[in-house]
């Protein structure tokens, strides 16, 4: 090969360049990324009752005001039922569907999953659209919470199938067979060996569902009664005009939900180790 | 090793009895789909197919003339589920566009920084939905964000109304919201990716273009392919952005199937819904061997 093939040496700065340009690249996609939820916690504090510029002076009334909102507080003790029920049922079905997907083959396995995964692929407007025909012109049932949470444990079922799974890809399963060679009975091989290494997995699944379904907007959108729960209560306010209290909301979910993940986080790693 | 080995044949056969059993466990599951999945999307499919004076009930006769109207009235449907189409391969190949070199950003950063650079890229996507959509008001409006800024840098003196309720601002919310896939998605391709040929590649005198298309590209296409279904699809349904942040020239597909539902004229906004959904249907039996939804699992 011929030296000149050997590229010159360049100075210093040229070969940083690119390196410097992509981390600068990447800084502006997480302002991009965090802009939004910036602005809502800005205006949270801002007096100005409508979400413009430039800013007004610093208050804590709309957080005042959310406290007062008996029409929320419903809204709120609402999505708690439905999310803690569809969590629930979704975190048993799910995880005991999880089991045989992971450790046996089967044939047809690969359309099995397909399907299973299918409301997760599927847009949500046409799950949706589609329970609501079920329910109302075929059924003719009256919609309330317990049509909503029918829809949200088909959400929600195959969330808990990827999380579990992925925790039990990593599991060694000669610790199972160490168990029952030593005498354990099936049943007491799961509770005492399983069990145990899977559980991280489980709440962190359920974490995830209940953060998922908590928000969920465009199934319940089709699926609910007189009553609300909080994604619908705020889209009855974003679609009629600006009120300054949703800032204010925006601002503890965002607490809330960093708070949520952050534990599903730290339980997947315990696992992981 | 050997006991090892023994451990697995002295213990098989109680494996093997264990197997049937496990298979009781998809059961609940599996039944869930089936009624409030399989079964609904069928009873759409029927309904679709049904012209009735009567609000409920599976009464009236057979008909195709949904799918007609879906079709050719005036063009109006087929118009706005084309442009629906459009707008979601813009809105993704922009995601791909702008995700493509972020997640290059993330796979060369250092290993304690990835983790937490991946998780920062997650974490939006876990707070309101709806609210952050709405956010965008404020950043687009005519006294958002940018044009107060722009007004008060003194370029502009007239706020700048092309920005916000409009296709515009749909495919920047749609680039927001879907972004985080793209990401992950190609980061974990960039991550499977044998550095080595990088470094062969310009060995052997490849340019940085050249060995991007022929050897980075190739191997992060299954990245590319994960979009379609995670971000592609996803837009195709969206109600949300183009309700709050399209304005009249953003009307969707799902603006007109609403309207429908709402209106209960439940025939013909099945017919629009299962155009949607066979249309879903069959990208996802087309990408069914180019995406591995089981190594969604593993991820």
């Amino acid at each position: 090969m011929s030296p000149e093939r050997f590229p010159r040496r360049s100075p210093r700065w040229a070969l940083r360049l690119p390196r410097l340009l992509l981390t600068l690249y990447g800084l502006l996609g997480f302002v991009f990324l965090y802009l939004p939820i910036a602005v809502l916690i800005v205006f949270s504090f801002n007096s100005s009752a409508v979400i413009t510029f430039p800013l007004q002076h610093f208050t804590l009334s709309w957080y005042r005001e959310l406290r007062e909102d008996f029409v929320l507080l419903g809204a709120v003790r609402n999505s708690i039922v439905v999310t803690a029920v569809t969590t629930v049922g979704a975190t048993l079905v799910g995880t005991a569907a999880a089991f045989p997907l992971v450790r046996t083959g089967f044939r047809m396995k690969r359309m099995v999953n397909l399907f299973l995964l299918l409301p997760i692929v599927i847009p949500g407007i046409l799950t949706g659209i589609a329970l609501l025909i079920l329910f109302v012109p075929v059924l003719n049932l009256t919609l309330s919470l317990n049509t909503v949470i029918a829809g949200q444990i088909v959400l929600a079922g195959p969330f808990v199938v990827l999380v579990v799974a992925s925790r039990l890809y990593g599991f060694n399963q000669q610790l199972e067979a160490a168990a029952m060679d030593l005498g354990a009975t099936p049943w007491r091989t799961f509770w005492h060996v399983t069990f145990p290494l899977i559980l991280p997995g489980v709440l962190a699944g359920a974490l995830i569902t209940f953060t998922l379904t908590f928000d969920e907007f465009i199934v319940t959108f089709f699926t609910i009664g007189p009553e609300s729960t909080l994604p619908m209560y705020i889209w009855s306010l974003v679609k009629f005009g600006v009120t300054p209290k949703l800032n204010a909301l925006a601002s503890i979910i965002v607490v809330l939900t960093l708070g949520t993940l952050l534990t599903a986080n730290s339980l997947l790693r315990r696992r992981a180790r | 090793m050997r006991a090892a080995s023994n451990v697995a044949v002295h213990i098989s056969p109680r494996v093997g009895r264990a197997i049937p059993r496990l298979l009781w466990g998809l059961l609940p599951l599996a039944t869930i789909d089936v009624v409030l999945f399989v079964i609904p999307m069928v009873f759409m499919a029927l309904f679709s197919f049904r012209f009735s004076e009567e609000l409920l009930g599976l009464v009236g006769r057979w008909t195709v003339a949904h799918y007609v109207k879906v079709f050719t009235s005036e063009g109006i449907y087929l118009r706005i589920l084309v442009k629906t189409i459009v707008i979601a391969v813009v809105a993704t190949a922009a995601c791909l566009l702008v995700g493509y070199p972020f997640a290059y950003f993330i796979a060369n950063a250092s290993r304690r920084w990835q983790s937490v650079l991946l998780t920062l890229v997650i974490m939006p996507f876990w707070t309101s939905y709806l609210l952050r959509v709405y956010a965008w008001t404020a950043i687009l409006g005519d006294r958002g964000l940018i044009n107060e800024a722009l007004r008060f840098f003194g370029v502009t003196d007239q706020p700048l109304s092309f920005l916000l309720f409009n296709v515009f601002s749909e495919i920047v919310v749609f680039v927001y919201l879907y972004i985080p896939y793209t990401v992950l998605a190609i980061y974990a391709s960039l991550e499977k990716m044998d550095r080595s040929l990088v470094l062969a590649a310009m060995d052997l005198g490849a340019t940085p273009v050249q060995t991007f298309l022929r050897i980075v590209l190739p191997q992060t296409l299954p990245g590319v392919y994960a979009s379609i279904v995670f971000v592609f699809i996803p837009i195709l349904g969206e109600y949300v952005t183009p309700t709050l942040v399209g304005g009249m020239s953003g009307v969707l597909i799902t603006n007109l199937l609403v309207n429908q539902i709402h209106a209960l004229e439940f025939g013909f906004g099945a017919a629009i819904a299962f155009v949607m959904a066979t249309f879903v249907l069959m990208l996802l039996l087309g990408l069914r061997r180019s995406v591995d939804l089981e190594r969604l699992y593993v991820a």
